[in-house]
């Protein structure tokens, strides 16, 4: 991280525009629920890196992109500063008429959602590093795909999103609330993600649930780039007994809007990330999970009728039968 | 300390987003990282501020809607508009101020 920068530096437009310089000739497309970015100015062994990482969701086809960011030198050392220990990873948000610009310590970013155009400005050590090259690009495309989901109905929630049977369940709540817990306890699960988790609303009126390239502890290299429809929304609650406590309406809406990264802060956006919501709340249910740190909440998840593995299940796998 | 809203007509805090689901309005307002959900009353009392309306002539029209006195519609009204100013969901008015 650049923790050498010495004070925040939060570029306007007029600081990145002029920024032309690539790391290299090299691009990329990577998909993501239907997206397609294509990227471009990075080195070779960046495009392999990369490559590499986005699996099946990166392809070198240019045909039909969405959207177009180039990375660019930013030609300075970083943009804010890192205060060091437990700091939580900082990325500040503004927006100057139709683009957004996103800034944190190694990189600046800006995206015109109506151009579907923007670049990546890479500080230096991101330049030459490939663990900060990687981490700034990811986290550049994780605001980016944020917001230009929504306008599409379809939003990235900060969820554990876990296929059985067929069906996604997505259970979210703030970081420390459970849902690395739930992904571990569920070993027989397709994880589509243990943190961050693509739902996006059909024409069909199914909400679908699909994994995006960005790695949590359990995901690192997601697999499935196929869409599931979802069975349910669990926001964890840990306690000292498992319930389900259905919400519906209002509060069920609350409830997942709390859960949705970078998109909220934004008033011209809010009615459509409100809209996205309701659509996929009104085609599954949203429930409050109190549970402890053991598989027994999928007993509750059957007895409410969705189609949960039974505990049982999990003694076969792990051969405590 | 309750506040009573004294601030004459009032306006929606603009960068306020809202929806009504199933008579439940649900607002959110970005700046705060907020969120807030009214019950019928209040929802209905929220999709009267219009910019128009002054806190007397939703208070008569809530009093005539829901069969209550004018008097203690006015008193919920304006207990109710201020708690939505304290809550950031009114356009700031300097001359609401506490009871």
């Amino acid at each position: 991280m650049a923790s050498s920068v010495r004070s925040d530096f939060v570029p306007a437009l007029r600081d990145l525009l002029p920024l032309r310089d690539p790391l290299g000739p090299c691009s990329l497309d990577v998909t993501v629920g239907g997206l397609t970015v294509a990227l471009s100015g990075f080195s070779p062994s960046q495009a392999a890196t990369l490559a590499a990482r986005y699996g099946a969701f990166a392809s070198q086809s240019r045909s039909a992109s969405s959207f177009r960011l180039r990375v660019v030198r930013a030609q300075r050392e970083g943009f804010l500063q890192c205060a060091g220990g437990h700091e939580l990873y900082r990325v500040k948000i503004a927006w100057e008429g139709s683009t957004l610009i996103a800034t944190s310590y190694e990189w600046a970013g800006w995206f015109d959602r109506e151009a579907g155009a923007g670049g990546l400005a890479l500080g230096e050590p991101a330049e030459t590093d490939s663990r900060a090259f990687d981490r700034s690009l990811e986290n550049f495309l994780r605001v980016v795909f944020a917001h230009t989901m929504v306008p599409r109905g379809g939003f990235l929630l900060h969820g554990a999103g876990l296929v059985v049977g067929g069906k996604a369940f997505l259970f979210f709540g703030p970081s420390g609330s459970g849902k690395t817990t739930v992904t571990s306890l569920t070993p027989e699960a397709l994880v589509l993600s243990d943190d961050l988790t693509l739902l996006m609303n059909g024409d069909d009126g199914v909400v679908r649930a699909c994994s995006v390239p960005f790695r949590g502890v359990f995901a690192p290299h997601p697999v499935s780039i196929e869409s599931f429809p979802v069975a349910g929304f669990f926001r964890l609650i840990q306690d000292t007994t498992d319930f389900l406590e259905p919400i519906q309406g209002a509060k069920g809406v609350g409830e997942v809007v709390g859960s949705l990264p970078f998109v909220t802060d934004r008033p011209e956006m809010m009615g459509e990330v409100i809209d996205a919501v309701a659509r996929a709340t009104g085609s599954a249910p949203v429930f409050r999970m109190h549970f402890r740190k053991d598989r027994t909440f999928w007993d509750e998840i059957r007895r409410a009728g969705l189609p949960g593995p039974a505990v049982d299940d999990f003694r076969a796998v792990r051969g405590m039968k | 300390m309750t506040q009573v809203w004294t601030g004459g007509v009032p306006h929606k805090n603009p960068h306020a987003a809202s929806r009504n689901f199933g008579g439940e309005a649900f607002i959110v307002i970005p700046q705060r990282h907020q969120y807030k959900i009214l019950n019928g009353t209040g929802s209905r009392v929220w999709e009267l501020i219009d910019g128009s309306r002054d806190a007397e002539e939703i208070a008569r029209m809530i009093a005539e809607e829901y069969d209550v006195t004018i008097e203690a519609a006015r008193k919920d009204v304006t207990s109710f508009l201020g708690d939505l100013s304290e809550h950031g969901m009114l356009a700031d008015v300097p001359s609401a101020k506490g009871a």
